[in-house]
């Protein structure tokens, strides 16, 4: 491990401060719990995606309805251009005092009453005036608040590179914020970029008086568009949340004379692009820092261009909020060949490790860890071993010899490939099984992609494991709830003849045997961890999944799980969870920078599902009118408390459908 | 022109994909180089309408297309009109050439196996 040393300030100053920002984080908390507010997308700037949730009991999910939905401003504009069409619909609301805030995957922003659904006011930024975003498209996960006395706002960014600070009340731009109410983020890296290539899909976080923006960059392997010399960098701006002013820029790679820039040989920072971090950022306002999970640099799966370990890519890398000055990092994927880029917020947690407390930050990983780091100090909670790994056998390559295994907890999914591993619930399934693997390279986590047969067999593949659905934590038992599923991919190298790179990768997702996934059930589970000892407690499968398969039916298999991710929302007794829909790609965007994709028609298992918070039995669920394509939040409006869930979008009307829980 | 033919067929597979949607469809800018364009395959040594090999193709789809790429039921072929076969086995042999993350199959995949696919999309539409 390489790290840092702290760069803050005396520790008198930071205790002093301690006292006053401990007591107004208490009170923040305080007021989320009591009054049902899910003032953050994940809940909360430490990421729990939890709510107290009195009276939302076990007895009380056996009766849980669709209370409203609310039909998005996309579908009307798409009515009117033929040209947009939206990735599903990934956009999870905000819950203050009764109202909702909602984005939508072209970027509006509309004000929703929470009780009746019914909008009170919408704001149409045009992001789709110049097309479709990089990558997959319309997509826009979320919004931020923020409050300081009457000044109220809604902050934000959107899939064609701005960032936007609303009023609140009345959905009017500030106009002195920024230039008229907006940023352009294309403008502040060290070079300008095509806005085409850039969008911001996560909503930015506000730590302090600083707002973070997350920004994804085109991913070259997503749509197979050859990478550019100058990619986009995935540098992190920062902003005043006052007054729109830049207040620093943390440079991704670090440039000459900054900390990591030793890591990239032959100037290779100098032209390397993305390891941007798309996913949200965390903050602990107490200690003001604020947490940056960093993703893959271009190209994802061929680093013969970038030799060396490559920092910030795949780091958690904590920064002073004020400042931007570097605290302290982990990398956590040397010299990244996988695209297992960090996918979600952190969670933040206090936690008390063999008696001593430890306030903690845990990152979930694509590849199945659960990394855990004293938040202060970077330092581990439990020792990560390096351990030897597999090596690259392509031209120009040089992957890591080693890399970071956490010890503690054990990992949440499936990692690497055996024979074992195949799905054997008939012979004529295993049989089959084999065959489809034999088609690939395999090996155990981190074997590298490669040239010959369909590729490598990536498992965890590129999309999780954990991935951007994050995971919940209870702040008052330490429990984490980590979804997670194995989804393999192939991964195939090609040689290229008139591109910057030698090679670039292709991609695939593999299936099994007569539609079946190829590995053992569960194909997909929720974990709970004690994340006071780093014990395990339970893991159950996420949805039903395909017991009813021709192949299988006749086993009588009880629940076996989605072979796809799920999104979970948590309250004291209850674990809400929804598995994702599913949907195929049927092209690209006319700017070529992105998949056009088809959401399904005849879902086969759109439910939310509520699981008894101690140990995962299932308690109650609803079918839904469309399955969850986006993150889930709960609140509480009058005396009833709701979770909402994004369904739609692809070609589907993009809703919102809340549940009554209680 | 080899080059530009290839791009037309690209171009009609993902622009007519589904005839519901009116998004365009086009490639990027940059263009496959000459030399990796394959020849064209032999004619099909089979009947493209024998529901064994349409159903040798399904099972190949549903373990290297269907998985978040082209989904299980796939909307870019359900009612398909207007595709040319061996169009549709030179992009599985070929892959996506720079224009998508469709890997090549033609080491994978025999003659035999690559057109037992095109039986299996075949039948789900209209061409």
């Amino acid at each position: 491990m390489k790290k840092s040393k702290t760069t803050r300030g005396s520790p008198q100053a930071v205790r002093g401060a301690l006292c006053l920002t401990a007591l107004l984080a208490a009170m923040t908390t305080a007021f989320a719990g009591n009054d049902g507010n899910w003032t953050e997308y994940t809940a909360d700037k430490a990421g729990s995606r939890y709510l107290a949730g009195k009276g939302v009991t076990a007895e009380s999910v056996k009766s849980m309805k669709v209370a409203w939905r609310w039909t998005m401003p996309d579908n009307a504009i798409a009515a009117d251009n033929a040209e947009l069409r939206t990735w599903v619909n990934e956009s999870t609301p905000l819950a203050i005092d009764g109202i909702l805030y909602s984005t939508s995957p072209m970027s509006t922003v509309s004000a929703i009453d929470g009780q009746s659904g019914k909008t009170l006011w919408t704001y149409d930024p045009q992001a789709y005036k110049d097309g479709t975003p990089p990558n997959l498209g319309f997509i826009n996960r979320g919004l931020t608040y923020w409050a300081d006395g009457d000044d109220k706002r809604i902050i934000v960014g959107t899939g064609d590179g701005y960032l936007i600070a609303l009023d609140a009340k009345t959905g009017k731009p500030i106009e002195s914020w920024g230039e008229q109410g907006r940023i352009d983020l294309t403008k502040g890296m060290r070079r300008q970029v095509d806005r085409s290539l850039v969008a911001v899909t996560s909503p930015p976080i506000v730590c302090g008086n600083t707002v973070v923006p997350s920004i994804a960059v085109l991913d070259s392997f997503a749509i197979g568009r050859q990478p550019m010399k100058y990619h986009p960098p995935g540098d992190v701006q920062a902003f005043d949340v006052r007054t729109g002013k830049r207040v620093w820029i943390f440079e991704q790679p670090p440039q000459k004379g900054q900390a990591g820039n030793e890591t990239w040989e032959d100037e290779s920072w100098k032209t390397a692009g993305s390891g941007n971090m798309w996913a949200r950022p965390g903050c602990d306002e107490e200690l003001g820092l604020v947490y940056l999970p960093f993703s893959t640099p271009t190209n994802d799966f061929y680093g013969g261009h970038r030799k060396g370990d490559g920092l910030f890519g795949e780091s958690l890398v904590a920064v002073d909020a004020k400042s931007g000055k570097l605290a302290w990092y982990y990398q956590m994927v040397r010299h990244g060949l996988w695209d297992y880029d960090l996918p979600t917020s952190p969670n933040l947690m206090d936690l008390t490790v063999n008696g001593k407390q430890i306030k903690a930050v845990a990152q979930v990983t694509k590849q199945g860890f659960v990394f855990t780091f004293d938040r202060a100090t970077g330092k581990p909670v439990w020792p990560i071993e390096d351990l030897a790994v597999p090596q690259s056998t392509v031209p120009g390559e040089r992957s890591a010899a080693t890399q970071p295994h956490p010890t503690v907890p054990a990992p949440f999914v499936q990692q690497g490939v055996t024979e074992n591993d195949l799905i054997d619930l008939t012979p004529k399934l295993k049989e089959e099984a084999a065959k489809i693997l034999a088609r690939y390279n395999y090996g155990p986590l981190y074997t590298p992609p490669s040239l010959t047969k369909a590729g490598t067999l990536q498992v965890p593949g590129v999309l999780g494991g954990a991935s951007w659905a994050g995971a919940a934590h209870n702040p008052k038992t330490n429990v984490m709830y980590v979804p997670s599923f194995t989804i393999p991919f192939g991964i195939k190298i090609k040689k290229e003849n008139a591109s910057v790179y030698d090679y670039t990768g292709t991609w695939a997702g593999v299936g099994g045997p007569q539609g079946l996934p190829l590995f053992k059930p569960p194909f997909s589970t929720v974990t709970a961890i004690d994340m006071n000892t780093g014990k395990h407690l339970w893991r159950i499968p996420a949805g039903k999944g395909p017991v009813d398969h021709p192949a299988i039916k006749d086993l009588k298999l009880d629940r076996v799980g989605v072979p796809r991710e799920s999104f979970v929302a948590l309250t004291d007794e209850i674990l809400f969870l929804a598995p994702e829909g599913t949907h195929g790609v049927i092209g690209l965007s006319s700017r070529g920078n992105a998949l056009i994709t088809q959401a399904s028609v005849d879902e086969k298992e759109p439910y939310l599902y509520a699981h008894d918070a101690r140990n995962g039995d299932l308690v109650g669920e609803l079918r839904l009118p469309g399955a969850a394509f986006g993150a889930l939040m709960t609140y509480r409006a009058g005396d009833k408390q709701y979770v909402v869930v994004p369904i739609g979008g692809a070609g589907l009307p993009a809703e919102l459908v809340a549940v009554q829980v209680n | 022109m080899k080059t530009h033919r290839h791009l037309t067929l690209v171009l009609a597979l993902l622009a007519a994909s589904v005839p519901a949607l009116a998004f365009n469809a086009v490639l990027p800018d940059s263009a496959p180089s000459e030399e990796i364009l394959a020849d064209s395959p032999n004619a099909p040594t089979f009947d493209l309408g024998d529901r064994a090999r349409i159903a040798a193709g399904k099972a190949r789809y549903q373990s290297g297309c269907a998985d978040f790429c082209h989904g299980h039921q796939p909307a870019l072929f359900v009612d398909r009109e207007g595709l040319d076969p061996e169009y549709v086995y030179n992009t599985i042999r070929d892959g996506g050439r720079g224009a998508t993350p469709m890997p090549p199959w033609g080491e994978v995949f025999s003659s035999e196996e690559i057109w037992e696919l095109v039986a299996y999309l075949r039948s789900l539409g209209q061409w």
